[in-house]
């Protein structure tokens, strides 16, 4: 039975879990359909909907100039079309099919190398849509050299580049150095946690990687010369590890690279020291835990609270603290739970604001059912009062309230990719949008007064490169004018409580930093009587400038890594964002007038008197090559061919192969299989399965017919021969990321032959309907937060002969729940009948269930199981030493438990129990060494009822080593 | 020994030495190794003539891997070397490949031929890293270690010139491989030198040009330029030309090292330019192939490829050939920049066009040699 149950559950499997991993898991929800369309350029076909047209011709725009760029840079092209897929915003591009993997707020972008596709989300900044661009085809490139390379040197089972090199060269090559990797650089060399190139596995796929790969990157191209980057990669042939590589390229090798790399990065950032600050060393902590960002103050009836994001315990959450408090981080009070409900499926952590009006009414955004909703809620119950989501608006950030406690400002991205800003009056239920154009405007502030919005965008000329400026919009008569001009990013303004001056982020000076601008109310009516009229409605109008005004700016704080969203507190305190080891955490600064006095005033910006627009280079779909509508083209996803053998079954041949549409929306798998042991047996003993699946709409879909035959064991049948064939189909229907329901059916005519003799045959029906729900958090070896459910039943009849006729009923609970940050208790309940004619077994026993049985030992057609667990940290890092080398393992959890269980026909005579301690290793991320300890109990003639003499302690040690993730 | 333990000994020996050894058919008269003064140095990538246009193709030698950027043609035999170290030996009139001869490590390498007989190769990655095989022998002449190669070694007057990777160039004895100098040069180097009167000239990756006495290795003199410098120096007897792939075309006073002139064109330039006269062909990685004058770097004609040219531009008699990674062979007018033929391979164009009489051969990186003829030649015989 287990060749046929693996047979079975590759293909029937594929159509249950269609978007699902496993038996649980979150679902990936196709809330829109989109109207696929292709833009054929001359190097790429683009993939775009209608609704982003002059997006995606800008996307084509920038990759076209893009790949010319990187053509001359490589000294060669990429021998095939490029296939680009965009998206208009995050929110869309987390709805790819193109992969099957859930696609976190983080991701960028991706180049999928199987296909050779790029997918990239436009996320209202055309800039970052540029970068993004350029570096996913700096991978590209590199891919396609590094294939050539050792395709020309016949290296075919070769490791390649590693990943932070990859990563590193695709954002030194697209941004260059910014000041966010300068930030990481500067608090990874001080606080002393930079990884050398030689351990870089150490961090392997984190953020942290991809910024020292840049920073390596660069430091190779300034130390050795830029060449020598695209060398590295010529060479790649050359040795067995990048090492090797390395030292045949620049002379040295991983260790006396550190050496150079790590002292270069002392030389240039410790002396940073002398006239900066770490932010943990001259201002007040607020938090401690995880991250903590964007911060609000809010004062009303007697309350005085601070409120901010953070995912201190893994899921992100809305919390307050009392401003006054004096331990302010030890019990914060959670106001919005989120990730665990499909209100509030994530919050934007790192770029929404939230705020609080003077009634205590909190407003902030939420992801919900595919798109952000912005949420009005009691600050004090966490109440939920208003819930608002508009047709066209997809991405919603930073809401900030009027004056007037009635309406609001925020930003937000509509289903073309534009960001642009709105107001909404929650009285008269007004939606106002207050700029329409393809700049990036963000993070929008009320004055004081209700007349002005500060907000900050990249309409000035130098927002082409990615530069942002602070503006201010007139209220009254829709007028925007600077009042900030640089050639750095100036972020997140906030007015003072007196409307006198505007706090910002900015980093003019190599880091983020907080600034401050006063700006004398004149110096605003000035502004707008300089503007001659609505000037975001005149194309190439433009802009009127505070120019003439008497504006004082000043650096107030001097960190070494950064500050970000400043918020006024009262008396002239500020509370922030601060990045230091490795962490965002809130902090506060008491007295901002002193460190305005003890500050020098720095030379005002010239702002532009006259500035011009920025126009962004299009590819219109007219001078495209072409603009056709998608039409489905099928290529192979995987094609392997196998042969098995074995002592009892013999020897047996086969092939499977995948294939999918460009967009990954129709995927077809096919499975052939031979399990003939004499030429006679050929043709019967073909094994052959065809599945279609479509995941293009919500409502997933599959189908398929299968023919297997052979010879089978399992161990309540013994041997046996069948032959099973027939079809399928499967329904699943997200309702939201967390559940979904299912259903399905199976026809097949089973023929089956015991013992060569006894013959039972019949026409089988199998109907499934289950419900799923899953929002559990991940640690490192399983989850540690949240629930997972499950609630199956079904029946199987034989509709021809009626030899088989049973229903079944299964339910599978789990439940997590974190004592502390690092301990987590966790439950499962399981039980599952089948009732009926030849009706078919479960089993238990194993490291998967009921733990120190052998695998798969107990089995019956009824089962419960009762596991409980207590994960623990165990060894953080292990490193084992060998005279030829040395293996590190890191997060290495730890488990007590108790499972207590049976299966059963008739009666259930007796229950059968474990308790020990287990040990799970994580290996690469995906695969997960379990070992466990411990002894078993029994409870035994419970018809006698539960008495003392009845439990049984074997005193005898067992142990099991098994894979797999904790359940 | 006894009898059946030499009988095998002997067939494995043969077998072992038909594997490694091949020979030219064409007879070489076991010469010396050159005049003192031998100046005929193949950096002008010109041809006096070649066949007719149009071409047609005649045949093609299947490799087991893409060659690398020169094949060698000499009498009726050709000889290739491919990137994963491997040299092959043919007729161009035969399919069937005649001999083959493994490199150490399979490492790709950089090969010049000297005198219709001698192949020297120098080795990216290898103990022993420049070769010299004598091809009418079939056994090697010598080998030494001369560092990592990272361009073509240069020969002339009986001696072999090397730019290692590893910031050193050398002078070897082309007869029994005794190095003469070693110069440490301070920069990383891949580029091949040049003969320039009395001095051995070559780039650098830093973008530095070097003029060392061909005698000694002293430096006479240096110019810092916009690097990387990865083509050979071309002279026309009164100028020095260098292509960098910063951009730049450079013109150098050859006696001191003055730039006398520079001209920005679009794009990097990977591969040697070829001179005819006072003409200089110029291709870029950005698909572009200049005609410049050499008195004054201003241009004649300009034509673009669109993708990077994959090959050194060869000019024979009043055509240009080079191959781009659009995968086309073109022939271009000397004077006129007009395409006057082309065809498409299969692979991507990167092995340099050679003449030899009648046929011209040209590599792609889909491992083929391919050789072509004037298109009525074949119809003739």
């Amino acid at each position: 039975m287990r060749r046929f149950f693996l047979l079975f559950l590759l293909i029937v499997g594929m159509t249950i879990n269609l978007n699902a991993q496993y038996y649980f898991g979150r679902n990936k929800v196709q809330y829109d359909n989109f109207d696929w369309h292709i833009l054929e350029t001359e190097h790429f076909d683009i993939y775009y909907y209608p609704e982003m047209k002059d997006l995606a011709e800008v996307g084509a725009s920038y990759a076209e100039a893009a790949y010319t760029r990187l053509m001359v840079k490589y000294n060669q092209n990429v021998p095939r079309r490029i296939p680009l897929i965009f998206y208009s915003n995050h929110l869309h591009f987390q709805q790819t099919n193109t992969i099957p993997n859930l696609i976190p707020h983080g991701v960028g972008g991706f180049f999928e190398f199987l296909k050779g596709r790029v997918v990239i989300p436009a996320d209202g900044s055309l800039y970052k849509f540029k970068h993004v661009i350029n570096h996913e085809l700096v991978h590209v490139f590199t891919h396609s050299l590094v294939n050539r390379t050792l395709k020309d040197h016949r290296k075919t089972n070769y490791p390649g580049l590693p990943l932070w090199f990859t990563e590193g060269i695709a954002e030194y090559w697209s941004e260059g150095w910014d000041t966010e990797a300068e930030m990481f650089l500067r608090d990874a060399v001080i606080s002393g946690y930079i990884v050398p190139v030689s351990r870089m596995y150490r961090i392997f796929g984190t953020f942290l990687m991809y910024k020292e790969g840049q920073a390596v990157c660069r430091f190779i191209s300034e130390k050795y010369g830029e060449e020598k980057l695209l060398q590295l990669m010529q060479n790649t042939w050359m040795g067995e590890s990048f090492s090797d590589v390395m030292k045949y390229t620049l002379g040295v090798d991983y260790k006396k690279f550190d050496e150079l790399w790590l002292y270069s990065l002392k030389k240039t950032k410790y002396p940073i020291i002398d006239e900066n600050d770490m932010p943990g060393m001259v201002t007040e902590r607020l938090t401690t835990r995880g991250i903590n960002t964007k911060p609000t103050y809010c004062k009303y009836g007697d309350q005085e609270k601070i409120v901010f994001i953070s995912n201190r315990i893994g899921y992100s959450n809305i919390y307050s603290i009392d401003a006054d408090a004096q331990q302010k981080d030890k019990n914060p009070q959670v106001v919005v739970k989120g990730e665990r409900s499909s209100l509030f499926e994530a919050f934007n952590l790192l770029k929404s604001k939230i705020d609080v009006n003077r009634h205590g009414e909190l407003i902030f955004v939420a992801k919900s059912y595919g798109k952000d909703a912005l949420y009005k809620c009691r600050l004090d119950d966490g109440k939920i009062q208003k819930r608002l989501q508009f047709d066209n608006l997809v991405t919603i950030l930073s809401p900030n309230w009027h004056p007037d406690d009635e309406s609001i400002v925020f930003t937000a991205v509509d289903f073309s990719g534009k960001s642009d800003l709105y107001t909404y009056d929650f009285a008269s239920q007004d939606l106002q949008k207050l700029t329409n154009d393809f700049y990036d405007d963000r993070d929008p502030a009320w004055s004081p007064d209700g007349k002005y919005i500060a907000f900050s965008s990249d309409r000035a000329p130098e927002g082409e490169d990615g530069l942002y400026d602070i503006f201010i919009y007139n209220a009254q008569n829709g007028d925007i004018s600077y009042i900030t001009s640089s050639p750095a990013n100036d972020l997140t303004p906030v007015w003072s409580p007196d409307g006198m001056s505007i706090a910002f982020t900015s980093d003019r000076d190599g880091a983020f930093n907080i600034w401050l601008l006063q700006i004398p109310q004149e110096s605003l009516k000035l502004a707008a009587n300089l503007s001659n009229g609505d000037v975001f409605k005149l194309p190439h109008a433009p802009f009127p400038s505070a120019v003439d005004c008497d504006h004082r700016l000043q650096k107030i704080t001097n960190f070494i890594t950064g500050a970000f969203d400043p918020e006024w507190m009262e008396d002239n305190a500020l509370i922030f964002t601060a990045f230091e080891r490795f962490s965002f955490q809130l902090r506060k600064i008491d007295d901002v007038n002193a460190l305005v006095q003890k500050a020098g005033v720095q030379q005002a910006d010239r702002l532009h008197k006259v500035a011009t627009r920025w126009q962004p280079t299009k590819i219109s779909a007219v001078a495209a090559v072409s603009n056709l509508a998608y039409r489905k083209k099928f290529s192979l996803d995987i094609a392997q061919s196998q042969v098995t053998q074995d002592p009892l079954f013999g020897t047996s041949g086969g092939a499977q192969l995948a294939m999918s549409d460009m967009l990954g929306n129709h995927k077809y798998y096919f499975l052939i299989y031979n399990t003939a042991t004499t030429s006679s047996e050929m043709l019967k003993s073909f094994n052959v399965a065809v599945t279609k699946i479509d995941l293009s709409h919500r409502l997933n879909y599959a189908y398929g017919a299968y023919h297997f035959a052979g010879n089978y064991y399992n161990r309540s049948e013994s041997f046996f021969y069948e032959r099973r064939y027939g079809g399928f189909a499967s329904l699943s229907y997200p309702l939201s990321i967390f559940q979904r329901a299912e259903a399905s059916i199976n026809i097949r005519q089973s023929d089956k032959t015991r013992f060569g003799t006894e013959e039972i045959n019949g026409l089988l029906v199998s109907n499934f309907v289950s419900w799923i729900k899953d929002n559990s958090l991940w640690g490192a070896s399983g989850p540690v937060d949240g629930e997972r459910f499950s609630f199956t039943l079904g029946n199987t009849v034989d509709i021809r002969d009626s030899n088989v006729n049973f229903y079944t009923i299964m339910a599978d609970y789990r439940k997590y729940q974190r004592l502390s940050n690092r301990v987590a208790y966790a439950v499962r309940l399981w039980a599952a009948m089948n009732q009926g004619k030849e009706a078919l077994d479960f089993f238990m026993g194993g490291s998967w269930d009921l733990r120190l049985y052998p695998r798969w030992t107990i089995w019956g057609h009824k089962l419960f199981l009762v596991s409980q667990e207590l994960r623990v940290p165990f060894i953080d890092r292990l490193s084992v030493s060998f005279p030829f080398g040395g293996l590190g393992f890191s997060s290495i959890r730890g488990a007590f438990f108790v499972d207590a269980g049976n299966a059963w026909n008739d009666t259930l005579e007796n229950i059968r129990g474990s308790y020990g301690f287990g040990m799970r290793l994580r290996l690469g991320g995906f695969l997960v060494l379990r070992y466990d300890i411990g002894r078993r109990f029994a409870v035994n003639d419970l018809e006698g009822g539960l008495r003392s003499d009845a439990f049984s302690f074997p005193n005898k040690w067992r142990k099991q080593f098994f894979f797999g993730w904790d359940f | 020994m006894k009898l059946n333990h030499i009988v095998p000994l002997i067939a494995l020996s043969v077998l072992i030495v038909g594997c490694v050894s091949f020979k030219v058919v064409k007879p070489k008269p076991d010469d010396d190794f050159g005049s003192p003064e031998y100046l005929d140095i193949p950096n002008f990538n010109y041809y006096h003539k070649g066949p007719d246009l149009p071409l047609r193709l005649v045949d093609r030698f299947s490799l087991t891997s893409a060659p690398i950027e020169n094949v060698f043609s000499l009498g009726d035999a050709v000889v290739m070397v491919t990137k994963n170290g491997r040299v092959y030996g043919s007729l161009i009139k035969g399919k069937k490949i005649r001999g083959k001869l493994k490199l150490e490590n399979n490492s790709e390498g950089f090969a010049t031929l000297y005198n219709d007989r001698y192949l020297i190769i120098a080795l990216k990655l290898a103990k022993k890293t420049l070769l010299c095989y004598d091809l009418i022998r079939g056994k090697y002449l010598w080998k030494v270690n001369a560092g990592l190669q990272g361009a073509k070694p240069l020969v002339a007057d009986s001696t072999v010139y090397v730019v290692s990777r590893f910031k050193h160039t050398s002078r070897y004895s082309l007869a029994n491989g005794r190095r003469l100098w070693r110069k440490r040069i301070g920069s990383f180097a891949h580029s091949t030198a040049a003969i320039v009167d009395n001095l051995l000239v070559f780039g650098t990756d830093a973008g530095q040009i070097l003029a060392l006495t061909r005698r000694t290795g002293e430096t006479a003199w240096k110019t810092g330029l916009k690097g990387p410098i990865y083509t050979a120096p071309v002279f026309d007897g009164k100028l020095v030309f260098i292509t960098s792939v910063a951009n730049e075309l450079t013109a150098l006073n050859p006696e001191n090292g003055k730039i006398l002139w520079q001209k920005k064109v679009q794009g990097g330039i990977w591969k040697t330019p070829a001179l005819k006269n006072e003409t200089l062909i110029v291709a870029t990685s950005s698909g572009l192939i200049y005609s410049v004058k050499t008195a004054d770097g201003s241009i004649n004609w300009q034509f673009s490829i669109k993708t990077p040219v994959g090959t050194s531009p060869i000019i024979v008699g009043d055509r240009v050939y080079l191959g781009g990674a659009d995968r086309n062979l073109y022939a271009l007018d000397l004077y006129s920049g007009d395409v006057v033929w082309q065809t498409e391979l299969r692979g991507r164009v990167r092995t340099d066009p050679t003449v030899n009489g009648d046929y011209l051969l040209v590599g792609s990186e889909n491992k083929y040699i391919y050789v072509f003829e004037h298109e009525s030649e074949r119809s003739q015989k």
